[in-house]
């Protein structure tokens, strides 16, 4: 019994541990912008890597990313997606705004 | 993609016979582009020197420029100058008009290091002038705060009467991101003349000095200092500024 709940364990592990961690690499590396808000507003990711972000703007219009913690500056277009390069970053606080919509700010944390 | 591939054939297909007599402003680019946005620009140097023939030289340069999108920035640019004169009564005078564009290579930050190139041809405005041909090698690292840009300058004359010899250069710049408003840093200018000719140091142009950028006001970039002379050919002292509003 003992050693047929183990195996149940090791396969649950083996079957969900992928799937969480592939769900959270792919949450913990976009950021979506939708009404002019940034979502999340606090993002995650890991400290001493090269990340690669996707900025998703589910608005019609068009919005830059900027960043002077980050040094980046990238505009993405209305209902389309960037990639931001950044990294490896020191832990610490990141911040980041809409620059064409000054109140929406984010902050990425990296750990 | 194809306009991309087109514009990086295009760029090196120029660099390749590039040729000029000195730099044509003084501003050190990123390789950077900003899609949508607008730029109306003002450059300028100001000599100071106590030879009379390379005292209050100064050079401007009015600029309209647009970010054509994320790799293609384009500029329109009048360049006007004095030159000291026997009686010290400066000439002041329009004297070129130049396009530049610059290509960003890569997304900033995918590789190593951030490469770009810089291309541009200066119509001459005065008949005894001539056009150039000038290219850059645009190359940027980010280094923690320190943000680290080096231009590789090509510069070659057309035209009748044109130097029949390609110039080069390097300029350097090292600023550390202290606030937004505020980034101190250091810049140095090399003007080394005719490639093939390999002239001695003191007879190219060297100049170091402190320099200051920032962001102002929402809308304004400012990039401002002194370049002091360290060789024979360089002006003792140089006041550079470059002044950008962004819409």
């Amino acid at each position: 019994m003992a050693v047929r709940l183990v195996v149940y364990l090791v396969l649950g592990v083996c079957v969900w541990l992928p799937v969480v961690c592939w769900s959270q690499t792919q949450q913990a590396n976009t950021i979506i912008i939708k009404d002019h808000q940034f979502d999340p507003l606090q993002l995650t990711v890991p400290a001493g890597q090269k990340l690669k972000i996707t900025v998703d703007n589910q608005d019609p219009t068009d919005e830059e990313f900027e960043s002077f913690d980050l040094d980046r500056e990238q505009v993405v277009e209305g209902g389309k997606k960037i990639i931001v390069y950044i990294g490896p970053l020191k832990p610490g606080k990141y911040g980041y705004w809409a620059d064409y919509h000054k109140s929406s700010t984010g902050t990425i944390i990296a750990k | 993609m194809k306009l991309r591939i087109a514009l990086i054939i295009f760029a090196f297909i120029c660099l390749i016979g590039l040729s000029c007599p000195a730099f044509a402003e003084k501003e050190i680019f990123a390789p950077e582009a900003e899609q949508g946005e607008w730029e109306l620009e003002n450059t300028g140097v100001y000599d100071i020197d106590p030879h009379k023939d390379k005292n209050a030289v100064q050079e401007y340069h009015e600029a309209v420029g647009y970010g054509v999108n994320s790799f293609w920035h384009t500029e329109l640019e009048l360049e006007t100058e004095t030159q000291p004169t026997d009686d010290a009564i400066t000439s002041f005078q329009a004297t070129h008009m130049e396009w530049e564009n610059i290509l960003q290579l890569a997304p900033k930050g995918e590789y190593w290091l951030d490469p770009g190139l810089y291309l541009a041809y200066e119509a001459p405005l005065i008949n005894k002038q001539v056009g150039q041909f000038e290219g850059k090698i645009l190359l940027e690292k980010d280094i923690e705060k320190f943000t680290n840009i080096l231009n590789i300058s090509f510069n070659k004359e057309v035209g009748g009467g044109a130097d029949p010899h390609t110039d080069g250069g390097i300029s350097w710049s090292t600023r550390y991101r202290l606030s937004r408003y505020f980034e101190p840093g250091v810049e140095y200018w090399n003007d080394f003349s005719a490639i093939s000719h390999q002239l001695d140091y003191n007879q190219q142009s060297h100049q170091v000095g402190p320099c200051f950028y920032g962001h102002l006001m929402g809308h304004l970039n400012y990039d401002i200092g002194y370049l002091f002379g360290i060789s024979d050919a360089a002006p003792r002292g140089e006041v550079k500024w470059v002044l950008e509003y962004e819409f």
